[in-house]
């Protein structure tokens, strides 16, 4: 049985939105001889997690699903409205680097300045302050008004404050992605080292490559709830598309992914074949259109696209309610394991489309090869190849 | 056993927020330290500025009070008599203007951060006091030039600078809390500062104030602050209904902007 470092239970977050402006004292006034025009928005609702002491857990999902909502309420810069969190140790968080760096001050005032925000005693910054400086690389111009830093400059001081935090629950929000690359492949090493020291990280991150690599679980948020809890457990998957854009002319009534024995399903191994049908309606009649087709990953970032154009394939549409059916197989499905989002535009032209839609978490890729029994979760990246090793 | 922190929709007790303030003490100190470094960061004659600058205003206002219109002083000489009110006047504006514009100044940090929020306005009336003992040496200067001793009242002394800092945080707590939403009030601190100026006995005695206005005078808790002030480094008869209500007024205004800033602190990263 292990021990709990976080224990988030049932946490709800509202947000009113005032449509007449009560900012000021005339909207303030005013409001008490108006009704208040008042939105409601639940940027949580609901959300129950548990972390376990040395867990990493990655919080993932699109902007604007409640991933820093809900970091502010953990690091206790914002209240729930209803819910409770319980933490069991020392917590530092990290939402930003460098808060409350003054541009005035030098580099070590700053140091000391950040220290204590971030809750750091003085004589422990001052016991580690050589090593803060060295891990910065900055030596030189420790005694310089930091606003005369480069913007690369200023993070790495900023981090390197950070990294001798000595927290037992680390609280970060993307902050990893600062610097050149070999000053981000230190900062990722010492998160690394943080985590095998056995304290509690929570991390949120749209850096998928860096949540596979640091986390031992991830959570998805969307719209404010739970909607996945660990790569293992199975993801409700939708059918429901999404539409972005369209001119009511021409849409996808149904995308079905099948697999190469033409049955339904959404989850796929590494490299199996998917193919897709469209069911497209026109209320049109118009020739020569193109399909395009993209994957993208749950954190919105595209994958491939692939249109039809390139292969000079155009399609027809005929006019009435009538529909067709378009089939296309992917050669390879080179698909890195995990969840991803199809989506469909049909288009004149690379600039001008009638129709795009997006039909979310329609895809899922198993993380054990479909031969071998191999383990693809501790490697990291968008795509996977079959090459031929000679 | 761990430290154990629970969060939930409740706001954290006065008590709880006091403590949390003590372990903070450190913020509090680098704060202030960074107010005063950032202040003449950058100037050519540095902490000269805070010489200069009560040194100005005593020129004009004895000018326009001593020279002009002639008030009188009790048989003390006018710059002495006013570079003293100026000296409770002068640290109490400051920080009223700086702790009201605080959290405002910092809204950055405190959407980034969790810390006691109360130390922000804190902060501001230990970084003040730098200027209020340059101020002081330029009082004892005076008063060695005048030949004036001291009285034994001098014992007070720190009492009402602590009453001027009761005054400015209170007035501080109240505003900065308000100015989180409601912006206005950072014009009203402008002008309760410019309406103090006068309204508060710095290059007049409150003698001078006809009775029946006395009350309303004494109203302003500045009146008990300044007046103590110069009873102790002056010996000269003062007005202790003035000092009196002050002390009544601040206790009113210090305790309920204590409490009013506390729950606005709650859902502050909100809405500023």
């Amino acid at each position: 049985m292990s021990e709990v470092a976080i224990n988030i239970e049932n946490l709800s977050k509202k947000f009113v939105i005032n449509t007449n402006n009560s900012l000021s004292l005339r909207g303030s006034i005013m409001g008490l001889f108006k009704a208040n025009q008042t939105q409601e928005h639940w940027a949580l609702k609901d959300v129950s997690i548990k972390v376990n002491k040395g867990e990493v857990v990655g919080i993932i999902g699109s902007n604007g699903a409640g991933k820093s909502t809900l970091l502010k309420i953990v690091s206790k810069i914002t209240y729930p409205t209803s819910g409770k969190v319980t933490l069991y140790g020392k917590v530092s968080s990290l939402l930003e680097v460098g808060t409350g760096f003054h541009p005035e001050l030098s580099g070590r005032e700053n140091v000391f300045l950040n220290g204590s925000i971030l809750g750091m005693k003085r004589a422990h910054i001052k016991s580690v302050f050589d090593e803060i400086v060295d891990f910065s690389g900055i030596e030189k111009f420790i005694d310089t008004p930091v606003k005369k830093y480069s913007s690369g400059m200023y993070v790495r001081l900023a981090f390197s404050v950070a990294a001798f935090l000595n927290p037992d629950i680390l609280i970060v929000d993307e902050v990893l992605a600062v610097g050149d690359q070999s000053f981000q492949k230190k900062c990722i090493e010492k998160m690394e080292a943080v985590a095998k020291e056995g304290n509690t990280v929570l991390f949120v991150s749209h850096n998928m490559d860096l949540i596979n690599r640091l986390c031992s679980r991830t959570v998805l948020l969307e719209n404010g709830k739970v909607a996945n809890y660990s790569k293992g457990e199975n993801l409700k998957l939708s059918q429901n598309p999404m539409i972005l854009n369209s001119n009511n002319e021409i849409y996808v009534k149904e995308l079905a992914i099948r697999k190469s024995t033409s049955d339904l399903s959404n989850e796929f191994k590494l490299f199996e074949s998917i193919k897709l049908s469209l069911k497209v309606e026109s209320k049109i009649s118009i020739k020569k259109l193109g399909i395009i087709i993209g994957i993208e990953n749950v954190e919105g970032k595209r994958i491939f696209t692939e249109p039809s154009f390139l292969s000079n394939r155009y399609y027809d549409f005929n006019l009435g309610d009538n529909s067709l059916e378009i089939e296309i197989p992917f050669k390879t499905n080179s698909l890195y394991p995990g969840i991803y989002d199809i989506v469909i535009a049909i288009a004149e032209n690379q600039s001008s489309s009638y129709h795009h839609a997006r039909f979310p978490k329609a895809l899922k890729i198993d993380s054990v090869h479909s031969e071998k029994k191999y383990n693809f979760e501790k490697y990291t990246g968008d795509h996977l190849q079959k090459v031929i090793w000679s | 056993m761990d430290k154990k922190t629970i969060i939930s929709s409740k706001p954290d007790s006065f008590w709880n927020t006091l403590g949390e303030v003590y372990s903070y003490r450190e913020l509090l100190w680098s704060l202030a330290l960074r107010d005063l470094k950032v202040k003449y960061a950058q100037t050519l004659i540095g902490f000269l500025w805070a010489l200069i600058n009560p040194l100005v205003t005593l020129l004009i206002l004895s000018f326009v009070f001593g020279q002009i219109a002639n008030v009188n002083t009790n048989g003390v000489p006018h710059q002495l008599f006013t570079i003293i009110g100026l000296l409770g006047w002068t640290y109490f504006s400051n920080l009223l203007i700086d702790s009201s514009d605080s959290l405002i100044q910092n809204q950055n940090m405190i959407q980034k951060i969790y810390f006691p929020k109360i130390i922000l306005p804190l902060s501001k009336a230990i970084s003040g006091l730098i200027d209020f003992l340059i101020t002081l040496f330029l009082v004892i200067v005076f008063m060695f030039y005048y030949g004036v001793t001291p009285s034994g009242n001098i014992l007070y002394f720190p009492f009402f600078l602590i009453l001027a800092i009761f005054a400015g945080l209170a007035g501080g707590f109240w505003i900065s809390a308000l100015t989180v939403r409601y912006r206005d009030f950072r014009f009203i601190v402008n002008f309760l500062v410019r309406i103090g100026l006068y309204a508060t006995p710095i290059a007049y005695a409150s003698s001078s104030v006809p009775e029946k206005f006395q009350f309303i005078f004494n109203l302003n808790p500045l009146v008990g602050v300044i007046e103590g002030m110069r009873w102790c480094l002056l010996d000269m008869p003062t007005n202790f209904d003035g000092i009196y209500i002050s002390v009544i007024v601040l206790t009113l205004v210090f305790i309920t902007g204590l409490f009013y800033f506390n729950r606005v602190v709650k859902y502050i990263a909100d809405i500023i």
